[in-house]
């Protein structure tokens, strides 16, 4: 979808640049993208080691927990594997209902 | 509800005026102004009359006032408790950033139509009974749809026309509904309406259309990424907030919300995860959140209808903030297809900066206003014993972190460096983005100022040790799970596609089923036709064929002695049977 009805105020309109250096990972480049993600299994798993250490009290004020995961890390156990599922499923449904851009005529215009 | 309200500025000294007749004068003026060629005045009605409006506001009192008695329909054009004051002041205040977003558009048509919009949401949130709200509804539908149509192309046409078909047919139902309890209760007043009646069923599925209740969300999806960068950021504030009001003023407790309010926050997270167009993604984000306020009210308790109205206040805010920093890629770039874009924190690192603030707001990062408001439906339904639906609602604030949080800056701002090399968004846009992004993180690290307006006591507190290490985990290992399959290569790819979602039926079932219909009576009429014309030929060949059994053919002459004969022989019968008589 093209932004027709409000024309860019730019004066340096968008253009591609002549060539592409290092390919990144993630992030800004193979080095910085390697520093976010340990640092990310760093904190992930120091929340878990916080909450074997300190456990919640399941009567405090705002946790929300059932008791089907009333157990060490359910959260980030929950968390994880709701992403892979909802990744799976994503994929299974885009095979059914992806089409070409033009499916729709007015689309094409 | 409490009796007061939390804001308030005595020394005006008069109850206030209808918001929305400001706004809606302001239309009036900004048309006239752009006729007269004045374009500074009437950027500074522009951003007056929101301010100008939340001084009206800070001077009204708990009560009705502006009553019209129109036969016997008592007509309340403002209607001030709790609830309708803080729709009021979140309503002021998207008009606000959204005008700002929108101060280098000349598009005089655009400025009008949002403000007649704000005012018809600002009307609707104050109206005090049925009728009033069904006039204010079908002002924001109309206005909303030249909202739409500011995409200025073949598409924006086309879902501005299905986006006014929606919502026309919502105020067709919402009227009805009004009808029908009016003669069953003889009161138009809009209170707690229920669905023990079909009056209430009606206007149930009226506000459920304005909502985009599941199979009815088709517009949402269809006309936000085809208005212009601003229009888009408009109708993301407005609309579905005003229906989360009239659902949370007219059906609170209603368990059928609970189930309907679940589905809506689980179904889109998997279409956001596969959808190329990022305005898009935010389209079904928006459903997801919807989906949350709608459980709470259907919860119904004071924390959870407080955790709802709190949680479109901050929806309002950070989904305009992840519409506005989209809206700056769509202006600088000409498009937001999630395939073509990639390392733009190089060009643009403020919208870059500010859209990380709304994703982390909308993923309920603690320290971010979506932490305080979604945690107190959920601990609502954890109270009310709706497990099932809260492991739902977990798995969707999973999902919603999933795409809104790291897919739309991710696949926007950095993943590989498509190359583009653009400016950063013009001054304005950054003002406003940054106001939003100001708001979210000062009402996320302080909850009591929100706290403060809710409609109902607050007791609930937010920043607890279990509280604030269960949503770490639950999304830093969320994180995980995305780099992991993005690592695997697992990750669906972006791609130049469209998904055939509930639209569909509308845009390619109805449509073809006509064009069907229509061929195949018109093939019909034309075989009738023809078998009418071979019919009618093979009965003249039939009648006019020579040596044909009934038809004789003779010359004149031969007829004439013909004739003759007859006359004769009828004589000679005469002549016979006077003489037997005689």
């Amino acid at each position: 979808m093209t932004a027709q009805g409000e024309k860019s105020v730019s004066q340096n309109p968008a253009h591609h640049a002549p060539s592409r250096a290092e390919e990144p990972l993630f992030w800004v480049s193979q080095r910085a993208a390697r520093t976010v993600l340990i640092a990310l299994h760093a904190v992930a798993f120091f929340a878990i080691l916080m909450e074997w250490i300190w456990p919640f009290d399941p009567n405090a004020h705002a946790v929300e927990r059932v008791h089907a995961l009333d157990f060490t890390a359910s959260y980030a156990l929950y968390g994880f594997f709701a992403c892979v599922i909802l990744v799976l499923l994503g994929l299974i449904l885009r095979r059914l209902v992806m089409r070409p851009e033009t499916y729709y005529p007015d689309d094409a215009a | 509800m409490i009796e007061s309200l939390p804001l308030q500025l005595p020394w005006f000294g008069f109850a206030g005026l209808p918001p929305a007749w400001l706004f809606f004068a302001a239309a009036v003026l900004v048309a006239l102004l752009q006729k007269a060629e004045m374009p500074r005045l009437l950027l500074a009605v522009l951003l007056a009359t929101p301010v100008l409006g939340a001084l009206n506001l800070f001077s009204m009192e708990i009560g009705t006032s502006w009553v019209w008695q129109v036969m016997e329909l008592e007509l309340v054009q403002l209607r001030v408790d709790r609830l309708s004051f803080l729709f009021g002041l979140l309503f002021h205040l998207a008009a606000l950033l959204g005008v700002i977003y929108a101060l280098q558009v000349k598009d005089s048509q655009q400025h009008v139509a949002a403000l007649v919009y704000a005012g018809g949401a600002l009307g609707a949130v104050f109206a005090g009974d049925l009728v009033s709200l069904f006039f204010y509804w079908e002002a924001m539908a109309v206005s909303s749809a030249f909202l739409v149509w500011t995409g200025r192309n073949q598409t924006s046409a086309g879902a501005g026309l299905r986006y006014l078909t929606m919502h026309l047919f919502s105020g067709v139902l919402l009227l009805g509904g009004a009808v029908m309890h009016y003669q069953s209760t003889g009161q138009i007043a809009f209170d707690y309406l229920g669905t023990g009646t079909l009056a209430g069923g009606l206007i149930l599925l009226a506000f459920g259309i304005k909502c985009g209740f599941p199979l009815l969300h088709g517009w949402i999806i269809d006309a936000y990424p085809n208005a212009s960068p601003s229009g888009t950021v408009f109708l993301s504030m407005f609309t579905t907030k005003v229906a989360i009001y009239a659902l949370a003023r007219g059906f609170p407790g209603t368990e059928l919300l609970v189930l309907i309010g679940t589905i809506m926050a689980l179904f889109p997270i998997f279409y956001a995860v596969i959808e190329n167009d990022l305005r898009r993604v935010l389209g079904y984000s928006m459903i997801n959140q919807i989906g949350f306020m709608v459980v709470g009210v259907g919860v119904g308790t004071e924390l959870a209808l407080n955790g709802a109205v709190a949680h479109a206040f901050n929806e309002v805010l950070f989904k305009g903030l992840l519409f506005m920093s989209m809206g700056a890629v769509l202006l600088r770039v000409g498009h937001v297809l999630g395939s073509d874009l990639g390392g733009l924190y190089r060009s643009m690192p403020r919208t870059t900066a500010f859209c990380m603030i709304g994703a982390a707001s909308i993923s309920a990062f603690p320290l971010f206003n979506g932490f305080i408001s979604k945690s107190m439906i959920m601990s609502a339904m954890i109270e009310q014993g709706y497990s099932w639906s809260w492991l739902g609602l977990l798995f969707a604030s999973a999902g919603v972190f999933h795409h809104a949080g790291i897919k739309i800056p991710y696949f926007a701002f950095f993943a590989h460096d498509s190359g583009l090399r653009v400016s950063e968004a013009p001054r304005n846009m950054l003002w406003a983005m940054g106001a939003a992004a100001g708001l979210c993180v000062v009402l996320g690290s302080w909850p009591a100022l929100l706290y403060g307006l809710l409609p109902w006591p607050v007791s609930y507190v937010p920043y607890t040790y279990p509280h604030v290490m269960v949503q770490i985990q639950l999304l830093l290992f969320s994180a995980l799970a995305f780099a992991w399959l993005k690592l695997a290569g697992i990750y669906p790819p972006e791609l130049r596609s469209v998904n055939l979602d509930f639209d569909w039926v509308y845009r390619r079932l109805i449509p073809s089923a006509y064009r069907s219909g229509k061929h195949a009576l018109v093939r019909l009429s034309a075989s009738l036709s023809r078998s009418a014309q071979s019919s009618a030929q093979s009965l003249r060949e039939h009648f006019t064929a020579p040596r044909k059994a009934l038809v004789l053919h003779m010359e004149t002459g031969g007829a004439a002695v013909l004739v003759g004969v007859v006359l004769a022989g009828y004589l000679l019968l005469y002549l016979l049977s006077a003489g037997g008589s005689g």
